[in-house]
């Protein structure tokens, strides 16, 4: 945790302007406001990715920043340059779209070497690069063939090596991995970041996949109705949640109401049904609060005589109402004493011993115990 | 990571942006032509048949063979006059249009304007009203005392009426005003069916609109252009009611001509002779064009 919380961002040296910034950018369609006030930073040679639920504004945000979108208010800059007004084709953006968009009347070759030509130059040396390209994605020898000649992830690919092979000043990914199957969409989320260090490009990564953003970005700004809650490391964001949405958003989580009844120095004490705790303090709360603890942090254990809490482990008592089998973890349902419903992670082992109708206790660290306002 | 969450992906547009082409028909679906094929063998090939038949008898005057009725027909410098004012007829209301259709279509496809619909329905207006009374209404515009002709009187932009009606340029206006919704209907399926994303990636590359125009837009919907003008030039070819009454016997095509021999000199014969010389010239045209779009396909292919 306090690892964490001092690493430092990836140095970048004050001389290097940021890739990509947004300065106070919003959008309204119709009177309502799919982007609002949002500002972000793109370092040079990372890859952020903006996460959120369907209809947040992640995509609304990419095409302001590639330019076929224009905002109400705000600045786009890259490379510290104010594109706010530039048409797209004179952003030096690359863009890779959910669907891939290829060119269907053009080859693989032709796909690629497509935005080189608009860039007028000549065979000579497109040919190199387009094939240098389609080295990096592992996609020699197709060049001759049709976007519909192509399976999925070929196509995805291809998509890359046309949008990196103009290396462009940013390039912009939407849902990329969308369409692909769960295997291959994770070979390629680890291809793509081992692409992004070979060429150095910065990314802007759009999803709505948690696993998707931690496993990829360097920091992941979290979006919630056009608004960013949060913006930080991977880290950061699942361990330091700022708000029960962002905490929400990276797994199930168990939610108690309780009040805040004192603090001292580190740690606050929090009032509730359930009892007494004393969590570390991160941002100072008072009054009503909700206490969050992700069901991946609760541990499950029989539980024949009440123990009490030592400091640095919190826990409630109950039986066990369901187990809900998950592959490689089973989740337990804990009907607390309050008859609030708890939610814990098991092993698949753990069945044995601790079966349905079991008294347990259900207890987890006090430091991954988060406490927002109510 | 347990939180279910709604599938997005499944929700969005369908992920694979390429339709399978040039697959071959089952032949089980070779079935669903014969209702299709029954209908025209009925009513096209029949009466072709008669036509065919009827050419074909030796003329009792002449006593020639029907073959050498046929290419004395075609050879007549009469009928060579006839098949270049159809041929230019048809050419001239295929470019115009082209030309109004295309933009027409590309607005209709992209415009997100809520009265684009109105703008549909006036493309689509001239279909739900007969040619006859559409052809007469130019002539109210048209005409010696017409609606042009008093507003430019008016305005003393002229001191006499123009004379518009029965000339080329009146047929070919009333042509393009005829078929115009062929061409734009054909043309927007081929526009609706391109993904803007793709657009947008030529945008993102580099291209400015009119590069992106060029290299994405036109070519992906050349085949609803294709189709477009094979369409509208068939049609032109074989009109009789325009040129006959914006033309006012001016205007003499092939198809005037046939309803002139068949109907006022009742020369069934020759009429006959002149309706297959008009279907294979259409025919004729119409392969040529094939093929040269083949030729350019696979020349762009490889
Ligand atoms: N062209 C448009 N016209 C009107 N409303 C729009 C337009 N584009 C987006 N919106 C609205 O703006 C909001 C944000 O949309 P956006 O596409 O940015 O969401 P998203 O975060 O990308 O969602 P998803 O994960 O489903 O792709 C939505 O409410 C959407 O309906
Ligand atoms: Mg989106």
């Amino acid at each position: 945790m306090a690892v964490a919380m001092t690493r430092a961002h990836p140095a970048v040296a004050p001389a290097a302007p940021p890739a990509l910034e947004l300065v106070g950018v919003s959008k309204s369609f119709r009177g309502v406001g799919a982007v609002r006030d949002v500002s972000l930073t793109l370092p040079a040679g990372t890859i952020l990715s903006l996460l959120g639920p369907s209809g947040c504004g992640k995509t609304t945000t990419l095409r302001i920043v590639a330019g076929f979108v224009a905002p109400d208010t705000g600045q786009v800059r890259i490379g510290s340059e104010d594109v706010t007004d530039l048409p797209p084709h004179l952003r030096h953006l690359g863009m890779v779209f959910q669907n891939y968009a290829l060119f269907p009347h053009m080859t693989v070759f032709e796909n690629v070497a497509f935005g080189l030509r608009m860039r007028n130059l000549g065979a000579a040396e497109i040919g190199p690069a387009v094939r240098a390209a389609l080295r990096l994605v592992r996609m020699t020898g197709l060049e001759a063939r049709y976007p519909r000649e192509l399976s999925g992830g070929q196509q995805q690919r291809v998509a890359l090596a046309r949008a990196i092979v103009t290396r462009p000043r940013v390039l912009l990914l939407d849902e990329p991995f969308g369409a692909l199957d769960r295997q291959l969409r994770e070979e390629m989320q680890i291809e793509l970041k081992q692409l992004q260090r070979t060429v150095g490009i910065s990314f802007v990564f759009v999803t709505h996949d948690q696993e998707e953003a931690l496993t990829i970005s360097d920091r992941i700004a979290v979006m919630r109705s056009g608004v960013i809650e949060q913006v930080g490391t991977p880290d950061e964001v699942f361990e330091q949640p700022r708000s029960l949405f962002v905490a929400s958003f990276f797994g199930t989580v168990n939610v108690f109401e309780g009040t805040v009844s004192g603090s001292d120095g580190s740690a606050i004490l929090v009032a509730g049904p359930l009892g007494r705790w004393r969590v570390p303090a991160r941002a100072p709360v008072s009054g009503a609060c909700v206490v969050a603890v992700r069901a991946a942090d609760v541990a499950v254990r029989r539980a024949d005589r009440d123990e009490a809490d030592d400091g640095d482990w919190l826990s409630i008592h109950g039986r066990v109402e369901n187990i809900v089998y998950k592959g490689t973890t089973v989740l337990y349902q804990i009907r607390a004493r309050d008859g609030s419903l708890v939610l814990a992670a098991g092993e698949p082992a753990l069945r044995a011993s601790v079966p349905v109708g079991a008294p347990v206790s259900a207890a987890w660290r006090a430091a991954r115990t988060h406490v927002f306002p109510r | 990571m347990a939180t279910v969450r709604p599938d997005f992906a499944s929700r969005t547009r369908d992920a694979a942006p390429s339709r399978p082409r040039g697959r071959r028909t089952p032949p089980a679906a070779l079935w669903l032509l014969a209702p299709g094929l029954g209908v025209l063998g009925v009513l096209f090939l029949y009466p072709l048949a008669r036509v065919v038949a009827l050419g074909a008898t030796a003329d009792p005057r002449t006593l020639g063979s029907p073959s050498s009725a046929l290419a004395a027909v075609i050879l007549s410098p009469y009928v060579w006059r006839l098949t270049t004012t159809t041929l230019a007829l048809a050419c001239w209301t295929t470019l115009v249009a082209l030309a109004l259709g295309y933009p027409m279509a590309y607005y209709l496809v992209r415009s997100t304007s809520r009265h684009r619909y109105l703008a549909f329905i006036a493309v689509l207006a001239p279909l739900m009203v007969s040619i006859v009374v559409r052809t007469l209404g130019w002539i109210m515009v048209l005409g010696t005392d017409g609606l042009a002709n008093q507003l430019l009187l008016a305005l003393r932009v002229v001191s006499r009426p123009v004379v518009w009606l029965y000339t080329f340029g009146a047929t070919v206006t009333g042509l393009v005003h005829v078929l115009l919704p062929f061409m734009v209907l054909s043309i927007m399926a081929a526009l609706a069916r391109i993904d803007p994303q793709v657009e947008e990636s030529a945008r993102i590359l580099g291209a400015n609109r009119w590069r992106t125009f060029r290299h994405v837009t036109l070519p992906l919907s050349a085949q609803g252009v294709a189709g477009g003008c094979a369409l509208v030039f068939s049609l032109a070819m074989g009109s009789y009611v325009t040129p006959a009454l914006l033309g006012g016997g001016k205007v003499q095509v092939l198809a005037t001509q046939i309803y002139a021999q068949m109907l006022e000199i009742v020369d069934w014969r020759t009429g006959a002779l002149l309706s297959l010389y008009l279907a294979g010239l259409t025919l004729l045209v119409l392969l040529a064009y094939a093929l040269l779009l083949r030729r350019a396909e696979a020349y762009r292919g490889g």
